[in-house]
């Protein structure tokens, strides 16, 4: 089956600095794929490089984003910008700070069905109503005369979801979508993603910088760190088989329920700032395991159908002939 | 919404009453005593004594302040000195002038600013956006009254177009509204371009550009209208620069505005009816304020709130 979207080595610069190289991964329609990483690793410039959304100084310097197979950087932006909002909506980390502080949410819901769905002034009212009882609003009616600072940030994301579902999007990328929010209003959000998800069939990137999130929410992950995949497989396979040291590290750091730790685990240094000069791995000054060979440039190494990790050792444990490389 | 704008009204009133006082003062502490001038330098003490007391001149300061007060809310401003007509006579046949100046000017400069800030901002570091930033660094250094004179030199004396001075047809508007309009439209189209700028970056134009709204919609409907907040609440302040403006350019222009009445009121000392412009001023510029609050409260709903 094709691929909803295929990123193929995707490359950004900002200015001239390199922030993402090779970026590659896949979702196919109706999948959850997670993408996982500390901040400054690159998540959020490949979502926006998706949608065609980076702006100034931030420009794609190489690679593809195929949508059906269509390659869109190629495409003229304003036939990019037609599918914003319709083939693939996005929600982002900052409810407090998303929506325009000017406008009812009628307006800005309806903004989307008028223009994607030719809808009429009071078509859109009535369905930007039916949206935010899809998503969980009471009152729905009352809610649509509010302005945003009338609503809390919980309010705010699930108006922003409605937002979202509006355009009858295949693609939903979540940027960070409950960072922002209380952990039980979290936990309602996501619940309401997949909810949602399941109902009409969408498929989903999940960003965010929780594994446990990952763990429970998505099928697929894929782990990026200083603005490479380092390592990318199913939800299991990355729980209980991580084969690159990052991977590994990251899961050694969370706290685990009913274990007695002194000291959580955390991995000694920090992200590099720049990518310059770093021809081999950029996770090797802080690995553990580093290696002499690690300086040397290395492609992701596939070692089943749906992991696969760019580390040598991963190579050497599954053996020359078993490995593609890509 | 209602509740806010008459709250604004009622807190404008111990504003205005506050002016009254000052421009009542400062009009007292200022060298020259308006009933000699009045009577005439050679009029005898009776006569002076005399005027005086029919003016209320011999009264405790607060007294004669609200004695003053009282005849300015019945439209009672005194009469001119020099002229002996009525204060409020004087005011009345030179207000529309102005009024109709100022109108158009701001008009001008609104309609320069705008479109040239949000072109500018939009195009941010091209040559569309340095062109019109040298526009406005121009417009910013050159004095109103010297580009009245540059104006009147070209556009009057030597191409002929228009007159230097006077009013009557639509022709002699050109020249002062051009030069009020200009200076005003380059410190607003910067404010413009700035503001929004700020707003651009903010979270809800990504949002919606992520909609995939058209860049002009994204520009003008969402990030104008936001970039408007700050424009507004500093509008008020320019408002008074404009009144300054005003003054000095109808002299240039000789144009029969309150302006002028002011300067030539000024030089010749003629205390009632420079008190009454001066608190029609200082009036008009709370008023204008306070247009100013009631426009940022439609703009931003936030404000209506507190």
């Amino acid at each position: 089956m094709q691929p909803l979207l295929e990123v193929q080595d995707l490359e950004v610069c900002f200015a001239r600095r390199q922030v993402l190289r090779r970026v590659s991964f896949s979702i196919a329609p109706g999948e959850t794929l997670g993408i996982v990483g500390e901040s400054g690793s690159g998540k959020s410039v490949t979502a926006l490089s998706i949608m065609g959304l980076l702006s100034r100084p931030g420009r794609v310097t190489g690679g593809r984003v195929l949508w059906h197979g269509e390659d869109l950087l190629q495409l003229p932006p304003d036939s990019h910008r037609q599918l914003r909002g319709k083939a693939m909506a996005m929600i982002f980390q900052e409810p407090m700070t998303c929506l325009n502080p000017v406008y009812t949410v009628e307006k800005q819901i309806s903004e989307v069905l008028m223009l994607h769905r030719g809808m009429s002034k009071k078509e859109a009212a009535e369905a930007a109503a039916d949206y935010l009882e899809q998503v969980g609003i009471a009152e729905p009616m009352a809610r649509l005369r509010n302005y945003p600072h009338e609503l809390s940030g919980g309010m705010r994301q699930r108006v922003m979801i409605a937002m979202a579902l509006a355009g009858e999007p295949e693609l939903l990328i979540a940027d960070e979508p409950t960072t922002a929010l209380d952990v039980t209003v979290q936990a309602q959000i996501l619940d309401l993603l997949k909810q949602l998800q399941a109902k009409t069939g969408m498929a989903m990137i999940l960003i965010t910088h929780d594994l446990g999130l990952v763990a429970e929410n998505a099928e697929r992950g894929v782990v990026m760190y200083a603005g490479e995949v380092v390592e990318e497989g199913s939800v299991e396979e990355l729980f209980t088989n991580p084969a690159h040291p990052y991977t590994q590290g990251l899961l050694r750091s969370l706290p685990r329920w009913g274990e007695q730790q002194d000291m959580l685990y955390t991995i000694p240094g920090t992200v590099p700032r720049r990518l310059e000069g770093i021809a081999g791995c950029a996770f090797a000054e802080r690995c553990p395991l580093a290696e002499e060979r690690c300086a040397e440039p290395q492609s992701m190494h596939r070692f089943s159908a749906t992991q696969a990790a760019r580390c040598w050792r991963t190579k050497d444990k599954v053996g020359d002939a078993e490995w593609q490389s890509r | 919404m209602l509740k806010y704008v008459v709250r604004r009204i009622l807190l404008a009133i111990p504003l205005v009453l506050g002016i009254s006082l000052l421009v009542f003062g400062l009009m007292h502490l200022a060298p020259g005593d308006p009933v000699r001038m009045l009577a005439g330098r050679e009029a005898p003490q009776e006569v002076i004594d005399s005027i005086r007391r029919e003016w209320g001149f011999d009264k405790p300061f607060l007294v004669q302040y609200f004695t003053w007060l009282s005849k300015v809310l019945r439209g009672d401003m005194g009469r001119s000195v020099i002229s002996q007509l009525p204060v409020s006579y004087l005011i009345k046949s030179r207000l529309p002038y102005t009024l109709k100046l100022n109108f158009w000017a701001t008009l001008l400069g609104l309609a320069i600013a705008f479109p040239l800030g949000v072109i500018a901002a939009a195009k941010r570091q091209t040559w569309v956006d340095y062109a019109a930033s040298a526009f406005a660094l121009v417009g910013m250094s050159m004095p109103g009254f010297w580009l009245a004179l540059v104006l009147i030199i070209v556009f009057a004396v030597q191409l002929n177009w228009f007159p230097t001075s006077g009013t009557g047809t639509w022709a002699h508007y050109v020249l002062p509204t051009a030069t009020l309009g200009f200076s005003w439209a380059a410190g607003l189209m910067r404010m413009v371009r700035t503001s929004l700028l700020e707003v651009l970056k903010e979270d809800y134009v990504r949002t919606a550009r992520a909609k995939g709204l058209r860049e002009k919609v994204v520009l003008v409907k969402h990030a104008l209208r936001n970039a408007l907040i700050p424009i507004v609440t500093v509008l008020g302040t320019w408002l008074a620069y404009m009144v300054v403006g005003t003054v000095v350019i109808e002299t240039i222009f000789a144009w029969p505005g309150l302006g002028r009445l002011l300067t030539t009121a000024l030089l010749q000392r003629d205390f009632f009816l420079v008190q009454a412009i001066i608190l029609m001023i200082s009036v008009a510029v709370v008023a204008a304020n306070l247009l100013v609050d009631v426009l940022y409260a439609v703009i931003d709903p936030r404000v209506r709130l507190s």
